[in-house]
């Protein structure tokens, strides 16, 4: 009722006013819808949204969802620099496995935000950046999605540190602890164990979605001897001079800390590597890597595109080429850093990669 | 009339210095870098169709998709016995708030510590008929010498999610070297759900330290159905389908796979793996080989399906909604703020099966090497064909820096 006389009362007052102030106002009415339309991100006619979704961590104030904000601080004061809108994707990564289908688990909250973000029927388009068991919370996402069928698009994914591959921090139940020194933030669960991670969705079934890697192999981390040389994967006569060496050098592990290469860059068996490989075309790592999966970034064809030599001839970013390892295609970060990485190379790659 | 007038001229000026204002902010926020070799995102486009010559459902199979070929399986790398007593002392010393750094300096990490691997059969249990066979083996570190170890105890601790329970001794045997565990799910037990992890504490010949090895694997005890060991083939538009006879007990998403291999080469062909919900009215499951990957690959000849796996989701509502959560929103949305499901473990497996099926014999020319085309194929690459055309918007890589 008091809505009703408030409108009356409005449309009275407009009535008394002389003809061409009402002109002149709906003028600049119109001039402030055109203004608005310039000036907003969807005034190309798509909606850009970049999802950061965060690893394992612990932290009471926040709540689950996609939110414009980071309530629990996961990425520090990193924001991306776009376009578009940055939305966190919020998990109780602390009492869900990654691969939880029921709420706030990984999986069902990741699905939950792609399907009101990503939707090409809405005119939506989404870029993902990932950390750690955030990682394995998108990919068994996608794996388990029908997204070769349905209308979401997403195009591409940044991996910081991925864990969609386990760790042995988490296989030894001894050291789990030693995870939280080094980004995770406290435990590590059975869901990141090598066996659990690798056994609970199709690595390879990426339905044409390529995700880009960053893994970091450092020897900077505190305990490094204790960890890399213990209780990840070695190799004799590794060489990878960033990676910790072990038996008097005889030996190199290439971890950040908390998960070795074969997690962070893909890789399809649990076992000693010193670099990253690709599989997005045209390359087609024989030795090991599952589809749909690459470092970041140095492809010399646009996007995977194989018909055209586009040269995506990254890392685009002062920060990602200062830990940047180009012969092994990694980047010399501990578990914490490469998030720092794949949002400073959001930020300064190309519009026509990361808009 | 005249207030009109005036009102669209002043509508035209502000636009101009709308438009001028946004030229000027993109002159002024345009990198100093190289241009773009190119500026187009074709690629995502290029991949997709390169992916989506076949259905996503049968895929290319070669020597190089290890964890494919091993459905079963997550193998382990050689780690480090640490002695017990040394981690203890890490656990007091973390205890009394010490920061990692100090704890570093304060204890002293024994050099060439014994390294131990499992080597095992499977990394996923599926019934209580399947059985985990584990040989432990523990050597020096740098593994070339085979080390005797002392088992003092094996047992096995159940999921987090039912806190950790002690699920009883593991039976072992030893021989040098190397000691034996077997171990099967007793019942159909919650207990036994989850990620179960073998812990045995041991000595090892040389020290006087204590150590416990670990291993973890996925444990369904619980089935949600069976293959029976029936099965049919034919041909359709061009592929080869098999028909798997199975027993299914509980409606339920599910992921069900196998692989094909060539019987005359012995080498992997396709792998197919379907997203769906399966159904106690259900009598068999079928697995489309798609004929192009056999025309591409140059495959002809019997082929033998293998590895058959049903994964199925622990889900605590109607399995649809997960099939197309797009259309579900609103249900999914309303279930949440209404239940709050106990967390469970998230999978059930269909019953281990060994199960096998060799094929008639077909020629290459038997097969089509039509491209996969559906309408959702097409819909994908015309949402992917307009996201180009937006990103390869001159003016994009100003509104990125504005």
């Amino acid at each position: 009722m008091s809505t009703k006389r408030l409108r009356i009362a409005v449309t009275q007052s407009e009535n008394h006013l002389p003809v061409t102030t009402r002109a002149a106002k709906a003028v600049f009415m119109i001039v402030g819808c055109l203004t608005l339309l310039l000036f907003s991100a969807p005034a190309f006619g798509r909606e850009v949204n970049v999802l950061l979704i965060h690893g394992r961590l612990h932290n009471t104030k926040e709540k689950y969802g996609h939110f414009r904000t980071d309530q629990s601080g996961a990425w520090g004061n990193l924001v991306p620099t776009t376009s578009g809108t940055v939305w966190y994707v919020q998990w109780d990564a602390w009492n869900h496995y990654f691969d939880d289908s029921s709420w706030p688990g990984g999986e069902a909250v990741v699905r939950n935000a792609i399907d009101a973000l990503c939707d090409a029927n809405k005119g939506q388009a989404c870029w993902i950046l990932c950390h750690s068991a955030g990682c394995a919370a998108f990919e068994d996402y996608l794996a388990k999605s029908d997204y070769a069928h349905n209308s979401i698009l997403i195009e591409h994914v940044m991996a910081a540190d991925s864990a969609a591959g386990g760790s042995e921090l988490a296989n030894n139940g001894l050291l789990r602890w030693l995870g939280g020194i080094s980004g995770l933030g406290g435990k590590i669960d059975n869901s990141l164990k090598t066996s659990y991670a690798r056994g609970a969705y199709n690595h390879n079934n990426m339905q044409s979605v390529v995700v880009r890697d960053v893994g970091g192999a450092t020897n900077s981390y505190p305990l490094h001897f204790l960890i890399a040389c213990n209780f990840f994967p070695r190799q004799f006569f590794g060489h990878n001079s960033q990676c910790t060496p072990c038996l008097l050098g005889l030996q190199r592990e290439c971890d950040d800390g908390t998960v070795a290469l074969h997690s962070t860059c893909a890789h399809n068996r649990v076992a000693s590597f010193q670099d990253c490989n690709s599989r997005i075309p045209p390359h087609n790592d024989r030795a090991g890597t599952y589809a749909f999966h690459g470092w970041w970034i140095n492809d010399h064809v646009c996007n995977g595109d194989f018909q055209q030599d586009c040269n995506w001839n990254g890392p685009y970013s002062p920060f990602g080429h200062s830990v940047w390892n180009s012969p092994f295609k990694t980047y010399r970060v501990d578990h914490s850093n490469g998030k720092e990485v794949i949002v400073n190379e959001y930020s300064f790659a190309p519009f026509a990669l990361a808009p | 009339m005249i207030g009109i007038k005036n009102a669209s001229a002043i509508a035209a000026l502000a636009l101009g210095f709308v438009i001028a204002g946004q030229a000027w902010a993109q002159a002024q926020h345009t990198p100093q870098q190289a241009p773009l070799d190119d500026p187009s995102a074709k690629g995502g486009i290029a991949v997709f169709q390169s992916y989506a010559q076949y259905p996503p459902e049968s895929r290319p199979l070669d020597t190089s998709n290890w964890d494919l070929l091993h459905p079963w399986l997550t193998e382990n790398a050689p780690v480090s016995l640490v002695p017990m007593q040394t981690i203890r002392q890490f656990e007091a010393l973390r205890s009394s708030g010490l920061e990692d750094e100090e704890i570093a300096q304060r204890v002293t990490i024994p050099s060439n510590l014994p390294s131990y691997q499992f080597d095992i059969n499977k990394t996923i249990l599926a019934g209580t008929q399947d059985q985990i066979n584990a040989q432990l083996k523990v050597t020096s570190a740098d593994g070339s010498t085979p080390l005797a170890a002392h088992v003092i105890k094996a047992e096995l601790i159940g999921d987090d999610y039912f806190d950790s329970p002690a699920l009883g001794g593991v039976p072992f045997s030893c021989d040098g070297s190397s000691c034996s565990f077997q171990w099967k799910a007793p019942s159909t037990d919650k207990k036994y759900w989850g990620s179960l992890e073998l812990q045995v504490t041991l000595t090892v010949e040389g020290t006087d330290d204590e150590y416990v090895a670990r291993q973890s694997f996925y444990s369904s005890p619980m089935v949600d159905g069976s293959f029976n060991g029936n099965f049919t083939e034919h041909l359709v538009n061009g592929s080869l389908v098999i028909e798997a006879g199975v027993d299914v007990q509980k409606r339920m998403v599910c992921f069900v796979s196998g692989n094909l291999y060539s019987v005359a080469k012995e080498t992997p062909v396709q792998f197919v793996q379907r997203r769906m919900i399966v159904d106690p009215s259900m009598k068999s499951i079928s697995f489309t080989f798609f004929g192009k990957i056999f025309r591409d690959y140059g495959y002809e000849g019997t082929f033998r399906l293998q590895d058959l796996q049903a994964q199925c989701e622990n889900l605590p509502y109607p399995p649809e909604w997960f099939m197309d959560s797009l259309a579900h929103r609103a249900e999914l949305q309303a279930f949440r703020e209404t239940h709050q499901p106990a967390p469970e473990p998230t999978r059930i497996y269909f019953a281990y099966s060994t199960d096998s099926y060799v094929t008639h014999s077909y020629a290459a020319n038997e097969f089509s090497d039509a491209e996969w085309q559906s309408p959702e194929k097409t819909r994908k690459l015309e949402a992917l064909e307009k996201l180009a055309a937006d990103l390869n918007d001159p003016a994009g890589e100003a509104r990125k820096h504005q």
